[in-house]
Order: C-alpha cells, then sequence, then structure tokens
C-alpha cells in the first residue's frame, strides 16, 4: 500500500502531469509545426495568436471595456477568429514581402510582431493577471498528489484531434499538397497555376487558428497576464516541435508529451541545493542531443 | 530603384536631423535643471528662507526651541541672536493650516554643516527647497508580480491632499523599479539625487538591494520600508523597517494560527513551510521551522525557484498534494502563489494558506486565488500584515479625496504616509537627513494605522506588531478582512 | 539580395581616384564632428543621471560589437548573447566578492568565462547552424537565466551578488570614462582584425564554407575563434554592467534583454559598428527610454495621442519604448534593411574619407545571415 503511494508519487504523478502538461506545449507547437512545413520559418509570435484570442474570449465573456457580455462558446469563436485574422494580418505585412528573403529575415520579424503584439495588450490591459473561466470545471482524477482537470483533459483531446485533423489534411487533401508544394518548390508551384498568396494566406491562417485554439485553452490553466503565451509556453513547444520532428504534426504531440515529462523529472532528479532550474537544464540538453544526433527529430524525415 | 531609395534615405535623414536637432535643444535644458537638482547647488537651496533664521534645538528634544541669525553663513548662528519661540512648534501643531508662527515653519533650514563652505555633492538637504519636500518611493509596477500603478499614484498623493510639513508640501514621487533589484537600485540611486527620504515599496529582494547600496549609504539618504528580511541590513546606519521583519513575525504567525484554530494538525499529518530557496528568506524560513519546533508542530520543508515557472508550479502542487497538508506556510513570488494555489486545491484537498504576507496588492491575491479556486472550495488564506484589511480603515481614508472607493493598496500608503508624517515631525523643522536619521532612531510611534514603532540607535528594526488577514471569497469577488486586534510577537 | 556586403566602416569604395580628401577636408569633417565629441565626453559626464544612462550605453554598445562578431564573421544569428554578458558578470563579482580577487584580474576572468561558455556553444555550431543554432542558443540563454543564475551560492541573497568598484573608480563620471575607454579600445581591435589574415579568412568563411576550406582556411578553427572571441567580449561587458550597477541579479538576463540586443543590433543596422553604437544608444536607457521621460513634447504625444491616435495614457507609458522598438524593428526589416546605419551611410563613408553620395549603397540586413543548412 505504501510501496503503490511511493510509486505514485515518484513515478505516475510526474509521469501524467508531465504528459498532461506536455500537451499544453504540443498544441502550441502545432502550429510552429504547420508554419515550418508551409514556410520553413520558425514563427515566434504564435504564442501572441493564442494571448491576443484568449483576451478577445476573455473580453466578450466578461464584458469589459463596454463590450457586450456573450455566451462563452459564442465568445470563443470570437476568440478564434481573432486569433486568425491576427495570423493573416502577419502573413499580408510581414510574411509576404518577406518571402524571398532569406528565412532568417522572417524570423526576426516574427519575434518583432510578437513584441508589437505584447506591447499593444499592456498598453490595453496593463499587466496585472486576470482569471479566465475553463470551458469545463472539475476534476477527472484527483487521488493523492495526482490531479486531473477535465480542462486539461480538453487540452489533450483537442491536440489529438487537431493533430489528426492536419495531418490528414496534408496527406490527403489537394490543398494540403498545395501547401507542401509551395514550401518545397515555390517557383514551379505557381508555374503550374496554384497561388502562392492564396497558400500562404492559408497556411498562415491555419496557423493563427491553431495558435488561438492553445491560447483560449491555456489560459485557465495558468496565470493569464499579457504575453503569457509567449512567457510559459512558447520555448517549449519550439522543443517539442523540433523534438517531435519540425515537418511532423504528430510529432508535435509525441514531443509535447516527452518535453513535458522530461520537464518533471528534471525537477525531481536535479536537486535545486546543487543547481535549481533542473527542468530547464535537462529541457535544454534534451534540445541539445536530438539537434546533433537527428536533427529531423523523432519523426521528422529528412528534406 | 537607386532614385526611389536615395530618395527614402534623404526622406530619412531630414526626420533623423530633426528629432537630433530637438533632442539637442531638450537635452541641454535637461542637463542644466539635473545639473541644479543633484546637489551642485546645495549652498543655494539651504537659505531658501532668505531671511537667514535658522531654527535652534537647544535641548535636544527633536524640537526647535530658539530661532536665531545667521547672517555670516558660517554654519553656526550668530551669538546673540537667537529668542526662544513661543511653543507653536511642539507636537504636530505646525502642520496643517497656516502656522502664523515664527520662522521654523516659514521654511528656514540649517546650512549644511562644515561652516560657510558650499557642498558641491549632494547636500544632505536634498530633495527639500522653500516649499516642498520630495520623498521618492520605487515599486514594482511592471515586471513578473506588479501592484496596481493607477491605485499606487492615486495612494501616494492622497494622505497629503492640503498638508503642509513646515510650511511644505510633500510630494511622494513614484519610480518603477520593475520587480527587479538592479531595476530598485537604478530607480534608488535616482531618488537619492532628489528626494529627501527614499521608501522601499514591496519586493523583498529589491528592498534589500537598496537597503544595502552604498550610493544610498555615502549621501546619508535615509531608507525606510516595511519590514522584509533581515539578511544584510542590520547594520545599515540608514536603513528603516517600519513593521516587523519575516524573522520577527514567525511568533505572530504561530499566536495567530493558536486564535484561529489551526496550529494543530491531525496525527500523521504536518505543516509545509514552502520558500523561495534564496538567502533573503532564509531568516524567515529558520525562524519559522524553528517556532513550529518550538510547539512541537511536525513540518516539511519545500524549496522552490526565485521565478518559478509552470513546471515548477506543478511539481509543488504535486508535493503539496501528495502530503495532504492542512496548512502550507508560503513565501515567495505572488505569480508563483497564484499558479501553486490554483493547481493544488481541489475537492477533497483544500489546505489553508499562511505566512507573513504574499502581495500584488493582497486583494489582488485574494481576487485572483478566489476566481481560481471556484471549483475547489473557494481560497483560504490568513496571512499576517503589517496594515488591516479594507474593513478596519479609518474614516479619514474613506472620507478623503470625495470619499471615492478606495482599494487595499492606497490604505497601505495612507498608512506609510501617516508614519512618514510623523517621522517628518520629529525632525523638529531641521530638515537635513541626518538630522532625520538621528530623530527617528529614537522615535517611539503610537499605533496608527500602521502598529506603532519603537526604535533605538542600535536597533532600526522598529515594528511591534501585526494584523491578521483572513480570505473572504465572498466578499465582491475575494478580499481580505481583518481578524481580531493587533497581534504581538 | 547580394551577398556581398561589408562593414560601414571598412575601405573607401572603388572609384574614389583622389586618393583620400585634402587638409581642408579633413579639418571640415573634424569641426562638424565636435558636437558630437562634446557631447560624449562633457555633457553626458556632466549630468549625474546622464553618466548613469551614458555608461549603459557604453555597454550594451560592447555587447552589440560582440554579437557582430558573431553575426558578421560566422553568419549566424545568437539570441542568448544575454547569457555570455551575465556569466562574465557574475564571474566578475564572484571572484571579487567571495574570493577577494582584485579588481584587474575579476575582469579578466569575466573574459576569459565569457570567452568559454561562448566556445561551447561554438562546438555546437559546428554540427547545428542557422535557425536551429538560434533556437539552441535562444534556450541556453534561458537555460542560464533559470539554472546557473538562480544558483544561491552564485547569487548570494535575492538582492544578487555584490561587485563594488575599487575607490578610484567610484565617482560616476570617472567610471563612465574608464568603460567609454574600453570601448574605444575594443572598437579599434574589432577594425583592425578586419584588415588582417584572421579577419579575412573570417569573412571568407561567412561566404562560403566550402570555398574557405579549399583555399585552406581551416574552417573549425576560425569559427570557434570567432565565437570564443564574442563571448570574451560579452564578458568583458558583463563586468563592466556588474560593476556600475554593484548588484549581479540573474533576473536581469532574461529572455527580454536578448530581444534588446537583437533590436539593437538589428535596427542599429547589421555587420555595422557605427550601426551597433547607434542601435545600443537607441535601445539603452540614454535612447527611446530618455527621449520619452524627458523631452516634454514626447512626452505629451505619447500621452495624450496624435490626431486619431489614442495615446497611451499616463500609466501605461512605460511600455511606449517596447513599443516603438518592435515598430523599428519591423521598419527596418520590411524597408530599411540595413538599418540606420544604412540610412545615415551616405554621412558615415564622407566622414571616413569618401565622397559624399547616395549612391554606392550595399544593402545589409539580416539577409546576409546564413539560413540553415539543417535541412528537414
Amino acid at each position: 500500500m505504501l510501496l503503490a503511494a511511493e510509486f505514485n508519487a515518484d513515478v505516475l504523478t510526474p509521469l501524467v502531469s508531465g504528459a498532461i502538461q506536455g500537451s499544453l506545449y504540443g498544441l502550441l507547437g502545432l502550429g510552429l509545426v504547420l508554419l515550418y512545413k508551409g514556410n520553413r520559418i520558425f514563427n515566434f509570435a504564435q504564442g501572441e495568436f493564442g494571448t491576443v484570442a484568449a483576451l478577445l474570449t476573455y473580453a466578450f465573456v466578461v464584458g469589459s471595456g463596454g463590450l457586450p457580455e456573450l455566451p462563452y462558446l459564442v465568445a470563443v469563436l470570437i476568440g478564434l477568429v481573432g486569433g486568425t485574422l491576427m495570423a493573416l494580418l502577419t502573413e499580408r505585412v510581414v510574411a509576404r514581402p518577406l518571402f524571398h528573403q532569406p528565412k532568417v529575415t522572417t524570423v526576426v520579424a516574427t519575434a518583432g510582431v510578437a513584441l508589437l503584439a505584447i506591447s499593444i495588450e499592456l498598453l490595453f490591459i496593463g499587466a496585472n493577471p486576470l482569471t479566465a473561466r475553463p470551458a469545463i470545471e472539475g476534476n477527472l482524477i484527483s487521488s493523492g498528489s495526482l490531479q486531473v482537470t477535465y480542462q486539461q483533459v480538453l487540452i489533450v483531446l483537442a491536440l489529438a484531434v487537431l493533430a489528426l485533423a492536419s495531418a490528414l489534411f496534408f496527406k490527403k487533401t489537394q490543398t494540403g499538397l498545395a501547401i507542401l508544394a509551395v514550401s518545397q518548390e515555390p517557383t514551379a508551384t505557381s508555374l503550374v497555376g496554384i497561388s502562392v498568396n492564396r497558400v500562404s494566406a492559408l497556411t498562415w491562417g491555419m496557423a493563427g487558428f491553431l495558435g488561438a485554439a492553445a491560447g483560449i485553452l491555456l489560459a485557465p490553466t495558468t496565470l493569464f497576464a499579457p504575453g503569457f503565451m509567449t512567457g510559459a509556453a512558447l520555448i517549449p513547444a519550439f522543443t517539442a516541435a523540433v523534438f517531435g520532428g519540425i515537418t511532423s504534426l504528430p510529432g508535435a504531440f509525441l514531443g509535447g508529451v516527452v518535453i513535458g515529462i522530461v520537464e518533471q523529472f528534471g525537477n525531481k532528479w536535479v536537486p535545486t541545493t546543487f543547481i535549481p532550474g533542473g527542468n530547464r537544464i535537462l529541457v535544454f540538453l534534451t534540445l541539445l542531443i536530438i539537434l546533433v544526433v537527428k536533427p529531423s527529430g523523432l519523426l521528422g524525415k529528412e528534406a | 530603384m537607386t532614385t526611389r531609395r536615395s530618395r527614402l534615405s534623404r526622406a530619412w535623414m531630414a526626420g533623423l536631423a530633426f528629432v537630433l536637432l530637438t533632442a539637442g535643444c531638450g537635452l541641454k535644458s535637461d542637463t542644466y535643471d539635473s545639473v541644479k537638482a543633484s546637489g551642485g547647488g546645495g549652498g543655494g537651496l539651504g537659505l531658501g528662507g532668505g531671511n537667514g533664521q535658522v531654527a535652534v534645538d537647544t535641548d535636544g528634544d527633536g524640537v526647535a526651541d530658539a530661532v536665531g541669525t545667521d547672517a555670516d553663513g558660517d554654519g553656526v548662528v550668530d551669538p546673540g541672536t537667537t529668542t526662544t519661540t513661543g511653543g507653536n512648534t511642539t507636537g504636530g501643531n505646525t502642520t496643517g493650516g497656516p502656522s502664523g508662527g515664527p520662522a521654523p515653519s516659514g521654511g528656514a533650514t540649517t546650512p549644511p554643516p562644515g561652516g560657510g563652505q558650499t557642498p558641491t555633492g549632494p547636500g544632505t538637504t536634498t530633495g527639500v527647497t522653500a516649499d516642498k519636500i520630495t520623498i521618492g518611493i520605487h515599486a514594482p509596477l511592471t515586471g513578473a508580480s506588479p501592484l496596481p500603478q493607477a491605485s499606487f499614484e492615486r495612494g501616494a498623493k492622497n494622505y497629503w491632499i492640503g498638508k503642509k510639513i513646515y510650511g511644505r508640501e510633500v510630494v511622494l514621487k513614484v519610480m518603477d523599479d520593475r520587480y527587479k533589484p538592479s531595476g530598485a537600485i537604478a530607480a534608488c540611486q535616482a531618488m537619492a539625487r532628489d528626494s529627501f527620504i527614499v521608501v522601499g515599496g514591496a519586493g523583498t529582494d529589491q528592498i534589500q538591494a537598496c537597503g544595502q547600496d552604498r550610493t544610498l549609504q555615502r549621501t546619508n539618504t535615509p531608507y525606510i520600508s516595511a519590514g522584509v528580511t533581515e539578511n544584510g541590513l542590520r547594520n545599515v546606519k540608514t536603513y528603516f523597517a517600519a513593521s516587523l521583519t519575516y524573522k520577527e513575525q514567525a511568533p505572530v504567525v504561530i499566536k495567530m494560527a493558536k486564535s484561529q484554530n489551526f496550529l494543530n494538525v491531525p496525527a500523521g499529518r504536518k505543516w509545509a513551510v514552502v520558500t523561495s530557496d534564496t538567502p533573503n528568506f532564509k531568516d524567515a524560513r529558520d525562524a519559522m521551522t524553528a517556532e513550529l519546533t518550538k510547539n512541537n508542530i511536525p513540518y516539511d520543508v519545500h524549496l522552490v525557484p526565485k521565478s518559478g515557472n509552470d513546471g515548477d508550479a506543478l511539481t509543488l502542487s504535486g508535493k503539496l498534494r501528495q502530503g495532504r497538508y492542512p496548512v502550507v506556510y508560503f513565501l515567495g513570488q505572488p505569480t508563483f502563489f497564484l499558479k501553486v494555489v490554483r493547481q493544488t486545491q481541489d475537492a477533497t484537498y483544500k489546505p489553508i494558506w499562511t505566512g507573513v504576507g504574499v502581495s500584488m496588492g493582497v486583494n489582488t491575491v485574494a481576487q485572483v486565488a478566489c476566481q481560481g479556486t471556484r471549483d475547489s472550495g473557494g481560497y483560504d488564506g490568513r496571512f499576517l500584515s503589517p496594515f488591516p484589511g479594507l474593513d478596519r480603515a479609518p474614516k479619514a481614508f474613506k472620507d478623503s479625496d470625495g470619499g471615492r472607493a478606495k482599494d487595499d493598496i492606497e490604505l497601505t500608503l495612507w498608512g506609510f504616509s501617516e508614519f512618514l508624517e510623523k517621522a517628518l515631525l520629529r525632525t523638529g523643522g531641521v530638515l537635513t537627513r541626518e538630522n532625520f536619521i538621528a530623530k527617528l532612531e529614537t522615535a517611539n510611534f503610537p499605533n496608527g494605522v500602521f502598529p506603532g514603532v519603537r526604535y533605538s540607535p542600535t536597533d532600526h528594526f522598529g515594528g511591534t506588531a501585526a494584523y491578521a488577514l483572513k480570505s473572504d471569497c465572498n466578499k465582491g469577488q475575494g478580499e481580505y478582512v481583518t481578524v481580531g486586534g493587533l497581534l504581538y510577537p | 539580395m547580394t551577398a556581398t556586403a561589408e562593414t560601414a566602416v571598412a575601405a573607401p569604395p572603388a572609384g574614389h581616384a583622389k586618393g583620400g580628401p585634402s587638409l581642408a577636408g579633413w579639418l571640415v569633417r573634424g569641426v562638424l564632428l565636435l558636437p558630437l565629441v562634446y557631447f560624449f565626453l562633457s555633457v553626458i559626464p556632466g549630468s549625474a543621471d546622464l553618466t548613469e544612462r551614458g555608461t549603459e550605453w557604453v555597454v550594451f554598445a560592447l555587447v552589440g560589437i560582440s554579437l557582430n562578431i558573431i553575426i558578421g564573421y560566422t553568419g549566424q544569428l545568437s539570441l542568448g548573447h544575454q547569457g555570455f554578458v551575465g556569466v562574465g558578470a557574475f564571474a566578475a563579482a564572484y571572484s571579487l566578492t567571495v574570493h577577494q580577487v582584485p579588481f584587474a584580474l575579476s575582469i579578466i576572468l569575466a573574459i576569459v568565462v565569457g570567452g568559454l561558455f561562448a566556445m561551447l556553444i561554438g562546438f555546437a555550431a559546428l554540427r547545428i547552424t542557422g535557425l536551429y543554432l538560434s533556437l539552441i542558443t535562444l534556450v541556453f540563454g534561458i537555460t542560464l537565466e533559470q539554472s546557473l543564475f538562480q544558483q544561491p551560492d552564485l547569487t548570494n541573497g535575492g538582492a544578487g551578488q555584490p561587485a563594488y568598484k575599487p575607490d578610484a573608480l567610484i565617482e560616476p563620471s570617472r567610471y563612465y570614462f574608464f568603460c567609454l575607454a574600453i570601448l574605444v579600445v575594443i572598437v579599434f581591435i574589432d577594425w583592425r582584425l578586419t584588415s588582417t589574415k584572421a579577419g579575412r579568412a573570417l569573412f571568407a568563411l561567412r561566404e562560403n564554407e566550402r570555398v574557405a576550406a579549399a583555399f585552406g582556411i581551416n574552417v573549425t578553427a576560425y569559427k570557434l575563434l570567432a565565437f570564443v572571441m564574442s563571448g570574451a567580449i560579452a564578458g568583458l561587458a558583463g563586468a563592466l554592467f556588474a560593476f556600475k550597477s554593484e548588484q549581479v541579479t540573474g533576473e536581469d538576463y532574461d529572455f527580454f534583454l536578448a530581444l534588446t540586443f537583437v533590436l539593437m543590433v538589428v535596427v542599429g543596422g547589421l555587420n555595422s559598428r557605427f550601426g551597433v553604437l547607434v542601435g545600443a544608444f537607441l535601445f539603452s536607457r540614454i535612447g527611446l527610454d530618455y527621449a520619452i521621460e524627458r523631452f516634454h513634447w514626447i512626452h505629451e504625444l505619447l500621452v495624450e495621442g496624435f490626431l486619431f491616435v489614442p495615446g497611451f495614457g499616463e500609466e501605461r507609458i512605460q511600455f511606449a519604448p517596447r513599443l516603438i522598438g518592435a515598430f523599428l524593428l519591423l521598419l527596418t526589416l520590411l524597408q530599411f534593411p540595413g538599418g540606420i546605419a544604412q540610412q545615415l551611410r551616405p554621412f558615415t563613408r564622407w566622414f571616413a574619407g569618401g565622397p559624399f553620395s547616395f549612391k554606392h549603397d550595399v544593402d545589409g540586413g539580416p539577409g546576409t545571415v546564413e539560413g540553415s543548412s539543417v535541412r528537414a
């Protein structure tokens, strides 16, 4: 009995809670993978698509600043639309003009977009934290040291569904193939008659939608303030995406879960008296190792 | 392409030139101002009253007894010119309304020491002019755990509306320290250049950084804050703690727990003592564990990183849930605390959160914690505080500034301002930093909004008591209310 | 755009047949530079506030030079440079305070430690390049901040590790001149380097590694050298920063600082020493922050708003520099890739002795940074 409790605390809890926490990262990572597949860039603004969406949802749920109070699902819809629009705007104003420049320019530009977004959020809201209501309240599991809320289950489900849906989209549909074609051979593709601009907009729009969904789902589970997605989840999401395979959507799922678990065990194994931040160190080492050993990631394929 | 580019370049350069030119103009005038303010004019500030009159305190009780003249400006009152004052300056009579009394309330300040020479560095009357006393206060208005800025700025002004100290308006100048020690040091050093005294608004590490800063000490700048850590601050001659330190509050936490019946825990259970793993919280932690041992209460210590992320919050909440601690003593970063509270509680496990205070505005903490635990039984926080909850706010506070609604931040600043007023009045009109310190370190103030304070020249930690606050999630969106009276260690 | 970018203050462009300006020409240039010299040598030290901000500018400029070495010579973008600065700062503070090491030696230690940590990343850079290297540097910097820099022995009290200046430098303007002198030396060394064999090797490296190797240049050694040099200068900057504020705290070296450095280097002008100086000026507290705080008209404009654009309001104006910085970054990347340095190039070229013309424009920008050689 005692042994079971210890096993529970020492192994099961970090495993399960880590996996669930990691799904948060994976959800954000989906959008990152999508944009890499489509445009070969790292999108540092991905987190902010989520923050903006979450803030819009909050504003309409609570009815702040003179806005009408709307039912939760309607507010969520507005948030999703908002995040997608932000992504489309980014595509039009930032990504498209820089399309023919080397990729690192676009990457730095997305960091600029993230910074701009955070500044505007601070402008409207200030720096103090808000509280977002979860979509579903209550706990699924709550025994011993382990706690799993319904919201967290929702996140895992959303991740699974979205990852599967996007993977199928790329493999089976014409549009999906078109996106891949554009990313690999833009000139040839446009010669065949596929509109590069439209494909680009579509890719970013999808990434925006995924980011928005991530933000809306995550906001109730953590400290909700301007820039919270970039601060709390973007770097682990990048690590998760690269680890799982930067071109593999299921890889983002897997990578997220692994990184979440690595974090929890990092906290356990590296004593804080020796050096704090064990979870961070282990995550960094994981990233380093995968980039040195298999840069395309666990489930990624070369080129 | 070249022509378009060159046109753009020309436009850009014209704009740049314009900006630089105006910058140059703006820069020049500002340089001049700041050179003046930084003490190059120490002599100029000194004899602002213009009538050469000087306050003299012959019996050393902090109140001016006589007025003399220092016509030759050598820093010493000319013999034969002293006349005793009519007693108008005792106690707090010099504040509020025209004093109509002799010179000490009229704006004369003693010339800086060093008889006759005009000091060229920041003078000890820095921040004091003929009609204004400037007090600098730094606080985290941005950063990891910010205070609501609007409330803070309003609260800084509120107490002083319509009040004058020795004929001068008192202005509390607020600076953001970004919740970082380096930001605090930058703010403190800047304020030491143009404020009479510097106050630490919040943030243990920030307060400790400024308390130890050499620039402040070198310029005899008094630095005052609520009591926090004692680490490195015990021997700083210019530092004053205006309330009990964390270490001193450990026995008070025990008293609060006893009086509210959560000291003893069921058999097999323990208290959890959770603090950030920094040396600034070590004395608090050690004192708390010592007190628990003294009362035969079993406990477990859990250290967390100073700025924990979500993964750390998850790990800690796992440990807390595993140990099923009925009581958790928490001392750490407020935003981290909020994450932990939300993740730890559920329908079956709802600990009592206690400690010496977790604040980014205590009611902000209460509100976010209450909202975040709505489906897990609500938030039960029992924390000490140097000021009472809004439910015990004095009438003067509630009526001030047109009677508008005010929050706990403003109450804190009200209480602190009350304390500052008492400290300023003790100088007896001799508004130099050295005198301020000398008088404050023999002060013994009674309870006001802040609990009473007692200093001695060897002990600048003057706190005497604390209030017990308890969270009430049914009040508004979540607030703290005061429980019982003042608790003494 | 083309990949043949040159540093801004290198050789004058071809076609300047006269062989340089006359004595009168140099005199005119010198006289026109006088206000600038006056500003940096007299106006700044004259005000305590400006001195403190000016010292921060110097430190940022050093970091920019160090970042420039990696970007300019290896074509990689380092997003974790604040880590090296922090490492240097802690090394200096720790050795001075805990082990009573003399001041000069503590600075040398900071340089060495900075170089060492950069070398680690350099080793990683041999296998990983482009976007992935940027990601690794980013995560490295953040990891350092949240682990090593939080180590209680190293940080000694939440207020941070003290690092007291020696008595001779306590006076702020003296310390400013000390830092300024170091900056001048480093800029000079960096400038000379471009004309040495090592410098040319590094350039060749950036253009095309394989061709460089074919010419017998030891690619590995030079890459590592670039990283070590960069880290050493960053460590030096860290030490100077430590002594400036006399306290070193880990959380100062966070992602936001990394972003500030990127802003500084990109908006100032990549691959340009002058650009780095300008960018550092703009984004340290002597630039945007100061302008918004002290220039009344700017302050009012931002608080109240302009025409139909709403103002920030007094409470939120502190976020203005961030917004402006982000906006400038995007503007630079989209419209003026060479940054401010490119826009000012007609002037800098003239001051360096070249002709004054709006042509001979060489495009800079992050386009000169390598994309990715890790294909996925």
